[in-house]
């Protein structure tokens, strides 16, 4: 079982080597908007954060660099590690290409060394 | 309040005044006529004798040379060095209660009274006073109820080996149990409850008994490992009085030093370091003491050994650069020998580097029980040490130096774990500057605002970081010993308010700032610490991680609902801790301390940090409401 969720991690996080930006096009603002609601709404935020931006050992980073929706799409629907399944039954195809739109979206946050609080010893 | 005490009725024996029987009214009435003057500052009432309390005699005027039994409890405690009882008070320790108040803390050394709303609240006090202490105190408690209350925090102590000493009320004779009350507050066996999980206890039945019991009970709870103890003390000792000549000897306390491993396997945990390419040492719990943690400074300087930190106690400092707790991971899974240090989960430590020489060190190997599961998968190791991990440091080093592990070897890979805590640092850093203005607040924001905030005192938080993902191990910088203290053993929730309160409390004489970021979950369990921390003047700043939710079950439940294909739509039934949102700033402030928020804008943060620490460092506790991420 072990080997099994290593292989699949590993393909999945070849698949977040692409760069989204060869993956698809640039989203509507809608899909952006409608994203943003059901990360909150089916949960991502809460593990992930409101950003993408981890849980620490809980959860990994989705944003910057978010991965392409295939990824998304393999990992939601036969989850390596703690991840919860989410189906087709209870997230749509569409609705995840909506979150992934989502965290597309989410610009990168400053540098590390121009937030002073992140540069105190 | 007593059985049988008509005097005033208390939150439990409320009914008793009504049962009491005219024999003990008249007990009653006896003993006010004839107690001997108290002292000034004590306008206690009488105090029923033995034989009032039974309901069988008035009460007979104390001869002048006569002790309470409670009164030489005291004198007990006080030798083993018991500076503080934690207590909710209640009719079976009624007699402690008042030697406490009028004995121990009128005469040196002082024997001080903390008062708790909840036992609970209590035993998390003492667990938290000792580990910054290094030695027990006591908290006191009710029979039956009162244990029943405070189970849970005894087994987070448990868990989390520490020494504490629970004094427990007791009503052993049934000729003197007055009403229905009396009745149903008695047990024979008491103690027998959290047997389970305290390491030892006994219900004395003469003075003599009792002092030997406590000297045996301090020394089993100080002896490695460490753990809760359980004195119940029946009220005919409490309550007798006896004659000064016939007390019985003060027994001393022992002080048992703790178990060294043995020599020849010492010296082979050290051939098997200094011959490994890729040696790594693991602590949980080994750092007993700031003796422990330079101790293990020493020894992963001496070897140029990776240390990874599972944070139950501070074993080693957070940017020391062969800490790779953040990489451990990498580390683990490349060793080729692997030293665990009073490590709890060594299975699942080890369970990466399959072909790594395995070693432990930890006195749990002496002492543990079977119907709590606390003790982990069993861990196939090469070599295992039943002794305590800091007393054999000192032999360990000893031995790895005379094996002379010095080389170019051991340099590179020094310099190389000093480039990966480097980049590690780095990273973290990136991570956390991702959703720094985020509303709610991300945890890597709230807690850098908090460590800006004190950065430059000495601080000490004493909370333990796993639901704030351990964010300050990753980006603050923390030296001494006393600057972390782990978790609650159990994770049993309501443990950190009680807990923070009594770290505090011992922080305070060194003058240290004693800081914590708590769960509103975990807080709403013992809210009444709140009320303790302004009582005692318990100086504490606690940031409440105010997620709105118990969020671990918030991902677990979704889990199980999307395994299932139901969707996460109604999972935050009974997870969401809203509707109404609680307004924690302001239930500080209605038990008198210090609130400040509800704050979710993270610019306000700061601010709001800084005025509660300076009415922290006015010796008074402060609460922070921080509107924050789950993790």
């Amino acid at each position: 079982m072990r080997t099994r969720f290593r292989s699949r991690a590993t393909l999945f996080a070849l698949l977040c080597a692409v760069p989204f930006a060869l993956a698809a096009a640039p989203p509507p603002q809608t899909a952006v908007a409608e994203g943003r609601r059901l990360y909150v709404a089916v949960g991502c935020s809460a593990c992930h954060g409101t950003s993408g931006q981890g849980g620490g050992s809980t959860a990994p980073s989705l944003a910057p660099n978010t991965a392409p929706v295939e990824a998304f799409q393999m990992q939601l629907r036969t989850p390596a590690n703690r991840m919860p399944r989410y189906s087709r039954a209870v997230l749509s195809d569409d609705q995840v290409a909506s979150i992934v739109a989502y965290l597309a979206s989410i610009p990168p946050g400053k540098p590390p060394s121009q937030i002073p609080l992140l540069t105190v010893r | 309040m007593a059985d049988r005490d008509p005097i005033q009725p208390s939150r439990r024996g409320f009914l008793a005044g009504a049962a009491v029987g005219s024999t003990a009214l008249l007990g009653g009435a006896a003993m006010a006529q004839g107690a001997p003057a108290t002292p000034a500052r004590a306008p206690a009432p009488p105090l029923p004798s033995r034989e009032a309390e039974s309901g069988s005699a008035p009460a007979a005027r104390p001869r002048a040379d006569a002790v309470p039994g409670s009164d030489y409890m005291v004198d007990v405690l006080r030798s083993l060095e018991i500076e503080h009882v934690a207590s909710v008070t209640g009719t079976t320790v009624r007699g402690l209660h008042e030697s406490i108040v009028n004995h121990g803390m009128t005469s040196a050394p002082a024997l001080d009274f903390i008062h708790c709303l909840h036992e609970e609240v209590s035993v998390a006090f003492c667990h938290g006073y000792a580990k910054v202490e290094g030695k027990p105190m006591a908290c006191m408690m009710h029979s039956t109820v009162g244990l029943q209350h405070g189970a849970m925090a005894l087994y987070n102590a448990w868990a989390d080996r520490v020494p504490l000493v629970c004094l427990v009320g007791a009503h052993l004779d049934a000729a003197k149990r007055a009403n229905m009350v009396s009745w149903e507050h008695a047990v024979f066996d008491g103690p027998g409850l959290v047997r389970d999980f305290t390491k030892w206890d006994d219900t004395p039945v003469s003075l003599t008994h009792f002092a030997e019991s406590a000297a045996r009970a301090h020394d089993f709870a100080m002896t490695p490992p460490y753990g809760p103890v359980v004195l119940a003390l029946d009220q005919s000792l409490q309550l007798g009085t006896f004659a000064k000549s016939d007390l019985p000897r003060i027994p001393r306390m022992s002080n048992p030093s703790p178990p060294r491993g043995d020599d020849n396997a010492v010296r082979e945990v050290a051939r098997l370091l200094v011959a490994a390419q890729s040696p790594v040492i693991v602590a949980d719990r080994a750092a007993r003491t700031p003796a422990g943690m330079a101790l293990l400074v020493e020894l992963a300087e001496t070897l140029q050994a990776a240390v990874v930190d599972q944070n139950a106690r501070f074993n080693f400092p957070w940017r020391h650069p062969l800490n790779q707790s953040v990489g451990q991971a990498a580390v683990l899974g490349g060793a080729d020998a692997i030293l665990g240090l009073e490590v709890t989960d060594f299975y699942d430590a080890t369970a990466a580097a399959a072909g790594a020489k395995r070693m432990s060190i930890s006195s749990e190997s002496f002492y543990m029980k079977s119907n709590y599961q606390d003790f982990n998968r069993y861990t196939d190791v090469d070599l295992a040490l039943a002794a305590d991990a800091e007393a054999t440091l000192p032999a360990l080093i000893e031995a790895v130096k005379r094996l002379s592990p010095r080389g170019s070897a051991r340099d590179a890979r020094g310099k190389a774990l000093a480039d990966a805590h480097r980049q590690d640092l780095a990273r973290s850093r990136e991570v956390a500057a991702i959703g720094w203005d985020d509303s709610p607040i991300s945890v890597p924001r709230m807690c850098m605002e908090l460590y800006g905030q004190i950065k430059d005192e000495d601080w000490a938080l004493v909370n333990g970081t796993i639901f704030q993902s351990f964010w300050p191990q990753k980006l603050w910088t923390a030296t001494r010993h006393h600057q972390y203290i782990g978790d609650a053993g159990a994770y049993g929730l309501g443990y950190l308010p009680g807990a923070s309160l009594g770290a505090a409390l011992a922080h305070r004489r060194h003058g240290r700032l004693a800081v914590c970021i708590g769960g509103d979950g975990d807080l709403m369990f013992t809210p009444g610490a709140l009320w303790t921390a302004a009582h005692e003047r318990i100086p504490i700043l606690y940031v409440v991680h105010n997620n709105r939710a118990y969020h671990a079950e918030v991902m677990q439940v979704q889990m199980v609902a999307n395994a299932r294909d139901r969707g996460i739509d109604r999972t935050r039934i009974g997870n969401a801790i809203t509707d109404p949102d609680i307004d924690f700033a302001a239930l500080a402030r209605s038990m008198g301390v210090h609130g400040e928020g509800p704050i979710a804008d993270p610019k306000e943060l700061g601010p709001a940090l800084r005025r509660a620490i300076e009415v922290v460092k006015r010796g008074e506790p402060a609460v922070v409401d921080v509107i924050s991420q789950g993790r």
